[in-house]
């Protein structure tokens, strides 16, 4: 296993197991999965299809038994008291469908935290974007991205410390996965509360998540920090009136440029390497010597080695003639 | 405790809010109701049919009757369908043990069937009282009903053991009362057979729940009627710590999974 960062359980730990395995008759959903989360993190769990996400979180909430290993929740030994100060939302959310938004969240409210304050409620179905109409509908009427809103909202009921979600934007439509991303954001900054969210989205992970461990085979293949800022950059091909003067004056202002071929029409193309959406600081640069862009078109992108979908795909490899003999 | 009281206080709530639920409730008690009606009317004598019995033994043979079907159906409602819908995830989700889930829908079981001989045994007090029918027997009568609650239960711990062995509402129901009707079509057969053959077939029918049912209605060869109330509480815990032991076992699967 890769870790990115070995010093970085430095502070108390809101998950940790130890050689957590996990069998459902031959086949090995969980093989020793060894994971320290320290508080205040947010960790997105990445895997393909099978890789034992779901084994992993549903042994967290015991809704499964490891077959052997160890694990603790908010450092609490005993794990039904830790549970208490957990949410989660694992696989789908499992409510009852003939209640209303409403009364499963006020039955769940009471049965979880012995309190029955309905005021309390609404401010919830409303952070999670449920308005008062949708908390009258019945939850069996309810679309799949509404069902996952709620499911949010039960996670959330109590004020959790650690937050365990599977595909929390699994279902919502892209607005509905941007408000997702940004609750779940900004519940991590709340009062150092600790979220794991597993997700097939490396994007997601990157604009959610502080850190990552990817999960393959049943084992962790790789942990560590998720860069902070885009790690992208874009190349960009130019044509201007005099690249002679442009390369030269571009490469003394640090930027990435070189002369590529270019085609017959166009012999003197320059490539420039920018961030993207910086292209036009390059064509700035230039107005000061006098040259002017004629043409400019983006080439592919290209992706350092250490950006999550590199670290990725090494870890995980051509998955596609591998998946059988794995469980979800 | 508190979180026990909650747990069965909410186990109520979803339950009312069932309409199947409601249905079933009302169909029992209209099975409940009918027989008495018609022992109105005979007692009126507007049915030219004479009343050989109170009110209370009416009220008795509709319990022995209908008590462990409902009571097998209640459990397919109240367990069988959370685990089956993967509600008990939801449940313990935040904490409460498997055996705080299952002893709270184990108490609204009782409460519910305990309610239904309420009302049912206060429905023939009333019109005891009311068309002053008599009280001969009421002690035999009561003592029946009594041991009819104590069947109810047995069927419902059996019923119990077949919803944490499957985790499905069909099983229970159609395992719960296919055994309830087998046991009634081959228990007297059973008795005939061993008569016949000169088999002592009575001795190992006697130890059935059907067996242990007549027993607790004081017709069984073996033993007197006192001694089937500790067989049939024995048989209920056995039945529930089964259903216990099983609840611990499995893994907490939403539907579909």
């Amino acid at each position: 296993m890769v870790n990115h960062d070995p010093g970085w359980a430095a502070v108390p730990l809101a998950v940790s197991t130890r050689d957590l395995t996990r069998k459902f008759g031959s086949l090995t959903g969980l093989d020793k999965v060894s994971l320290e989360v320290p508080q205040g993190t947010i960790l997105g769990l990445l895997g393909p299809n099978g890789s034992g996400k779901t084994t992993l979180l549903s042994i967290l909430t015991g809704f499964i038994a490891p077959t052997s290993g160890y694990f603790r929740l908010l450092d609490e030994p005993d794990h039904h008291r830790a549970l208490a100060r957990t949410g989660s939302l694992i696989s789908r959310p499992v409510l009852w469908p003939h209640l209303t938004c409403h009364d499963n969240l006020r039955c769940l409210q009471e049965m979880y935290c012995g309190e029955s304050n309905a005021q309390q409620i609404e401010p919830l179905l409303a952070q999670v974007g449920l308005d008062s109409a949708a908390a009258r509908r019945k939850f069996g009427q309810c679309s799949t991205g509404m069902k996952q809103r709620l499911g949010i909202a039960s996670a959330l009921l109590g004020n959790p410390d650690l937050l365990l979600l599977d595909e929390p934007t699994s279902g919502l439509d892209p607005k509905g996965m941007v408000e997702i991303r940004e609750l779940i954001k900004s519940l991590g900054k709340e009062s150092s509360r600790t979220i794991i969210m597993s997700s097939h989205l490396l994007h997601e992970v990157e604009l959610t998540c502080d850190r990552y461990a990817i999960i393959y085979r049943g084992k962790i293949v790789d942990q560590g920090p998720v860069k902070a800022s885009p790690s992208e950059s874009t190349k960009t091909s130019i044509r201007t009136t005099d690249d002679a003067r442009a390369l030269e004056h571009l490469a003394g202002k640090g930027w990435q440029v070189k002369t590529s071929n270019g085609t017959s029409a166009s012999p003197h193309l320059l490539e420039v390497s920018t961030n993207p959406g910086m292209e036009w600081e390059v064509a700035r640069d230039l107005s000061e010597i006098g040259v002017y862009p004629l043409e400019m078109l983006p080439l592919a992108k290209e992706n350092p080695a250490d950006s999550l979908e590199n670290i990725y795909l090494a870890a995980v490899g051509d998955t596609a003639s591998q998946r059988s003999g794995e469980v979800e | 405790m508190s979180q026990f009281i909650s747990l069965v206080r909410w186990e109520y709530f979803r339950q009312a809010r069932k309409p199947s639920f409601l249905v079933l409730y009302g169909l029992a008690m209209l099975l409940a109701v009918l027989p008495l009606s018609f022992g109105v009317m005979q007692f009126l004598e507007v049915i030219p049919l004479p009343l050989t019995s109170g009110f209370l033994q009416l009220a008795s043979g509709v319990l022995w009757v209908v008590s462990p079907v409902l009571a097998v159906i209640t459990v397919a409602f109240v367990h069988a369908s959370d685990l089956q819908g993967g509600y008990c995830r939801t449940l313990t989700a935040k904490g409460a043990t498997r055996d705080t889930v299952l002893t709270s829908k184990a108490l609204l079981t009782i409460t519910l069937m305990l309610t239904f001989h309420l009302v049912v045994l206060a429905l023939a007090l009333v019109l005891t009282v009311a068309l002053s029918a008599g009280w001969d027997g009421i002690g035999t009568d009561l003592a029946s009903i009594g041991a009819s609650f104590l069947n109810t239960l047995l069927y419902g711990a059996f019923a119990m053991v077949l919803s944490y062995w499957r985790q499905s509402v069909a099983f229970t129901v159609g395992m719960g009362i296919t055994a309830i009707f087998l046991e009634a079509i081959a228990y007297p057969l059973a008795g005939i057979l061993g008569e016949l053959l000169g088999w002592p077939i009575s001795s190992i029918t006697s130890w059935t729940m059907w067996g242990i049912a007549q027993g607790l209605q004081g017709e069984s060869a073996l033993l007197d009627r006192a001694w089937f109330v500790p067989i049939a509480t024995g048989y209920t815990a056995a039945l529930v710590g089964l259903s216990v032991l099983a609840f611990r076992k499995f893994d907490l699967r939403a539907d579909g999974d």
